[in-house]
């Protein structure tokens, strides 16, 4: 006979038990006793730090997840779980609403949470009022909740996102935010160095934000305004990395970077649609301190004046006119020695555009050793090339 | 056939045959330590008492002609407790305490597929249970203030719902 409870077994031992349970029984050990929900919620670190709550997930999993709540760093909500508008559904949950609030009953004490997406990605029916209001709420006082993104696809209600003060980057791909509530949210979050916008989701003036934004970096958004409504964006004293999407108008971008240049700081510049003109041509390379652009371009001259921005280390560039840029991109690669990585996703090239960029460089990069040049090339060029040899 | 000498925490000297005791990873790696010097030496095993050491090595006797045990290809997958050998269960019908004691002598001397078969048997105690019948058939005091116990209940409402 021996005199050995389970007690004597070490924390080791206790933690491989646990991978013969099921999570049920896992559940039911973890209410036991104080010594147990610590071994469960310790062998929860590996199963919870990031999790997701999607349309798979078990019941168990999620009250694993709320009794685990400390351990979470990483967490994504996908609202399809509480979807109840599918009748043969045998996912999810069966009772939105007491799930939703054990939910946010858990989120309000993950204290180590850092990283939090919320996603609503396909039309979701549900009896869950302002689903995404009562998640602020819950995480509002957890000091290391960074990064917060939101994805939906209905329009619901953000006005309580100013409860939050910690963030440090924000990324909103939603229906539509009211300028205000921004604002507000900026107010509150100082330290915030990254804002990602989806196109047109503001509702007012976004540049009255520049005035609270004493740490922003990067800025993301995307809209159609006349030119005027983009000028203040100038005034965001430490912005690195400004990116901007979809359509707008010709020319729309010329007042802000032409204020920009005045104190050239910006690092990277992506401009994702909408072909630039040679007078925002001008600005852009005016921003001599420039490593990264993105653009598309009209002319070969456009992609001429590119050379002028030696400090570049990526750059690229569409242009879709169909006039031969293989002269001008020589020029950029002549110029910009630091350059890394060019890329062409369209555009017309002589066939001997790569062995005469190899010459170049051959003669240009003489050091040892040698920085590589990464080129891409639209493939109608590279079949093209193939044609002429043949 | 090259001998062993281990020694239990109870000093007592077991003469064993070098490749069985070689299922226990921690005495395989301290006599790859040992070298050419292995033969005859006494390799001290504080943690393990004699009865326990004497059981640990009838299993590993019966086992010693056992393929080498499959890694688990799934680390979060539930694993199987329903396929005990007839023989293991057998050498496993003992009390609650000498179960724990080959628990954790097979996690200290690392052997593997003991310590698999005596987690499983374990496990088999803990499955079907409901939360009280755990604690008695283990002895524990519920030791959560009410306050807790509250809050386990409000973690646990996602089960209760139909």
């Amino acid at each position: 006979m021996s005199s050995l409870n389970i007690f004597d077994l070490n924390d080791d031992c206790l933690d491989l038990l646990l991978n013969y349970l099921t999570s049920e029984e896992q559940i039911l050990f973890a209410q036991v006793c104080k010594r147990f929900r610590e071994v469960f919620i310790a062998w929860g670190v590996k199963h919870y730090r990031e999790f997701g709550i999607d349309a798979s997930n078990t019941k168990q999993s999620i009250i694993g997840l709320s009794t685990c709540r400390e351990v979470v760093e990483t967490l994504i909500i996908d609202m399809d779980h509480f979807d109840t508008a599918r009748i043969f559904r045998n996912y999810g949950c069966d009772e939105p609403v007491i799930c939703f609030n054990i939910l946010c009953y858990a989120l309000s004490g993950m204290v180590n949470l850092r990283r939090l997406t919320v996603k609503q990605l396909d039309y979701v029916t549900t009896p869950i009022k302002k689903p995404f209001e009562q998640i602020f709420a819950s995480v509002k006082d957890l000091n290391d909740l960074k990064v917060l993104e939101v994805h939906a696809k209905d329009d619901w209600t953000f006005d309580t996102l100013w409860q939050l003060h910690h963030l440090e980057e924000l990324q909103l791909q939603i229906q539509k935010i009211y300028g205000e509530v921004l604002v507000e949210c900026c107010k509150s979050n100082p330290n915030l160095r990254r804002l990602q916008l989806g196109y047109g989701i503001v509702v007012g003036n976004l540049c009255d934000i520049v005035r609270h934004c004493a740490n922003l970096e990067t800025l993301e958004f995307g809209m159609m305004e006349t030119d005027f409504a983009y000028k203040p964006l100038s005034r965001v004293p430490r912005l690195r990395q400004l990116i901007h999407k979809g359509a707008r108008e010709s020319n729309s971008l010329m007042p802000l970077l032409k204020a920009l240049a005045v104190q050239p700081q910006l690092q990277q510049l992506h401009i994702d649609g909408g072909i630039l003109t040679p007078q925002e041509i001008l600005q852009i390379v005016r921003q001599r301190g420039l490593l990264q652009l993105k653009c598309f371009c009209s002319t070969a001259e456009c992609v001429e004046m590119l050379a002028q921005l030696i400090q570049l280390q990526k750059l690229s560039i569409w242009v879709s006119n169909g006039c031969d840029i293989s002269d001008a991109l020589l020029k950029v690669i002549g110029q910009c020695k630091k350059l890394q990585l060019l890329r062409i996703a369209s555009g017309n090239l002589k066939p001997d555009f790569i062995y005469n960029v190899s010459k170049l460089l051959l003669d240009l990069r003489t050091d040892t050793p040698q920085e590589s040049l990464h080129l891409e090339l639209p493939p109608s060029n590279y079949t093209k090339s193939i044609e002429v040899r043949s | 056939m090259p001998i062993i000498r281990l020694e239990s925490a109870d000093k007592e000297i077991f003469d064993t045959d070098i490749e069985i005791a070689k299922c226990s990873e921690t005495i395989k790696t301290a006599l790859e330590d040992l070298g050419d010097e292995s033969d005859n030496s006494v390799l001290p095993l504080p943690n393990v008492n004699s009865a326990i050491l004497r059981k640990v090595l009838h299993w590993a006797t019966y086992h010693a002609q056992d393929e080498p045990q499959q890694p688990q290809e799934d680390e979060n997958k539930e694993k199987r407790t329903d396929d005990i050998s007839s023989w293991d269960a057998d050498f496993l019908k003992v009390d609650q305490g000498t179960l724990f004691e080959l628990i954790l002598a097979a996690n200290y001397l690392n052997i593997q597929g003991l310590l698999d078969v005596t987690c499983k048997t374990c496990a088999n105690m803990i499955k079907g249970k409901s939360l009280q019948d755990i604690r008695e058939t283990f002895g524990i005091a519920n030791d959560f203030s009410a306050a807790e116990e509250e809050q386990v209940r409000k973690e646990n409402e996602w089960c209760e719902e139909k």
